[in-house]
């Protein structure tokens, strides 16, 4: 049985909340990139006003997902009888959301969901955003206190 | 403020008009129990052609009585999702050849496009179906086809294409057919005045770049203005006058926004692009139209009509020297997404709506 221990949502949500962060300037970095590519050079301040942008709005898309993609992470972490290191922490983030894409883009009546995705180098720059969160959340994990 | 007040006056003055020259209608199921209706042509006897995205093709009388239903063999037809027959037309010749063209999903789910298929109609069905065009590359995933069709004066025509969805960047790539609209002969060559034929690094069938899914497109004669619309992600739906060579921006200059919510470009407008002369955000997710020439409704002479899926209604707008000056919202009532939308050739617009028990609705003025 899986026994869910609330407490440790206080190191999760900050690991989500820097998944979601690292996740949608991905996101700008790479549909920048595409337009860049067609357009040209993009002036500094559209870049900024589109990364805002996409924090301000993908994010709230993003977040759940994060929430999922690190809780189910996090539970595995916990679950596998080998020692809690960073790597198998990390590799279960990005394997998660890996698994967690496919599902989406099965779900959803669109190819892709996320646009970043669509590549190879994006979906794997997302992944890496996920293992980012997932080692956030084992350094504060074991940074508790020894009574949390 | 005052300026405000009166902006808001002046729209709901217009609206008040607009609804005061709007003729009462009504509406007359033809058909129904139809699988997800696409598009409807009229035969020169009276009888319609419709086509359902699951493949089949029906000839109906004027009062929708099925004459026939036929599953065309066409080649790799491709039935998934968005994929399936689509457009049907008459060839200018038609009186002559009885030949039609139909547009339709073809290949398989990891490579696929969209296709365009010749044909004669027959008493029973069709015969010497062919297949003229197929638009390239061949790409995965089943969305974004484009696919309806409209004849030119010189007797071409134009076809409507996708981006393929996950290619939307390819709409600005001119060697290839995507998130285009290309112009043929009706065997399916090119005609050698097309805008690009003979440079390098261009497909020499396209028309027009820079789309997204176009699924609406209409050559008003009188004008001599070929009108289509687009699909837009979230917002940024799009009515365009296509003109040869043109590029209309798709993805670099946009209203719309990804389906996630992040930006698709931080332009929506950019030199040499084209840009619309109307738009949806948020979208109504347009597919057919027309531009009514009828004369059952006098006063909706020379108005395009906009048929909603996401929206479940009609657009009419009144265009004013290839502007659009007005717009109202149409046969809300039916609660149902619409899929297309003809001028007969009695005057009557038909609708068709998009389910599984989709309807032909025949709109007359109310007696």
């Amino acid at each position: 049985m899986i026994v869910v221990r609330w407490h440790r949502l206080k190191y999760l949500l900050p690991a989500v909340l820097l998944v979601t962060v690292l996740a949608s300037i991905t996101q700008s970095c790479f549909n920048l990139a595409a337009i860049a590519a067609l357009s040209g050079n993009i002036p500094i301040a559209d870049i900024v006003a589109t990364m805002w942008f996409d924090l301000t709005h993908f994010s709230l898309t993003y977040a759940p997902i994060a929430l999922i993609n690190l809780l189910f992470a996090s539970i595995l972490l916990h679950m596998l009888p080998l020692s809690r290191g960073y790597f198998l922490a990390c590799l279960l983030g990005a394997a998660l959301l890996y698994a967690m894409v496919l599902i989406i883009n099965t779900l959803v009546p669109m190819p892709t969901l996320i646009a970043a995705t669509r590549s190879a180098a994006g979906l794997l720059s997302m992944m890496l955003c996920s293992s980012a969160g997932m080692a956030l959340y084992l350094w504060l994990f074991k940074r508790r206190p020894a009574n949390g | 403020m005052v300026k405000v007040s009166l902006f808001l006056a002046a729209v709901l003055m217009q609206s008040v008009a607009m609804a005061a020259v709007s003729p009462s209608y009504q509406f007359k199921i033809l058909a129904d129990n139809l699988n997800h209706p696409w598009a409807l042509a009229f035969l020169p006897d009276g009888d319609m052609l419709l086509t359902e995205r699951s493949g089949a093709l029906k000839r109906l009388t004027a009062e929708g009585s099925v004459r026939f239903t036929i599953r065309p063999e066409l080649p790799e037809l491709l039935l998934v999702s968005q994929a399936g027959l689509q457009d049907v037309m008459l060839t200018p010749d038609f009186d002559q050849s009885a030949k039609i063209i139909l547009s339709y999903a073809c290949g398989t789910l990891d490579a696929n496009n969209t296709c365009l298929a010749s044909a004669v109609l027959t008493d029973n069905g069709l015969t010497n179906i062919t297949r003229i065009f197929q638009a390239q590359p061949l790409k995965s995933g089943a969305a974004h086809f484009g696919g309806r069709i409209a004849f030119l004066p010189d007797n071409s025509l134009v076809l409507t294409l996708g981006d393929g969805f996950d290619y939307r960047e390819q709409a600005q790539n001119p060697a290839n057919h995507l998130g285009k609209t290309v112009r043929l002969n009706s065997d399916g060559t090119v005609p050698q005045d097309n805008p690009f034929v003979g440079q390098k690094g261009y497909a020499a069938e396209i028309f027009s770049l820079g789309h997204r899914n176009v699924q609406g497109i209409f050559y008003d004669a009188p004008t001599q203005t070929l009108y289509s619309h687009e699909h837009g992600p979230r917002g940024g739906d799009e009515l365009n006058i296509i003109t040869p060579g043109t590029n209309y921006g798709w993805p670099v200059a946009t209203n719309g926004i990804d389906y996630t919510g992040a930006r698709v470009s931080p332009f929506t407008t950019f030199t040499g692009m084209q840009q619309a002369i109307w738009g949806w955000t948020p979208s109504i997710a347009p597919a057919g139209m027309t531009l009514y020439r009828g004369t059952l409704f006098p006063a909706w002479q020379g108005n395009i009509f906009v048929a909603a899926l996401a929206a479940k209604n009609v657009h009419r707008l009144e265009i004013d020297n290839q502007k659009v000056i007005s717009e109202q919202v149409m046969f809300t009532e039916l609660k149902q997404r619409i899929r297309d939308i003809r001028t007969g050739p009695d005057g009557a617009l038909y609708l068709l709506t998009d389910s599984a028990a989709g309807q032909l609705i025949k709109v007359t003025p109310a007696s």
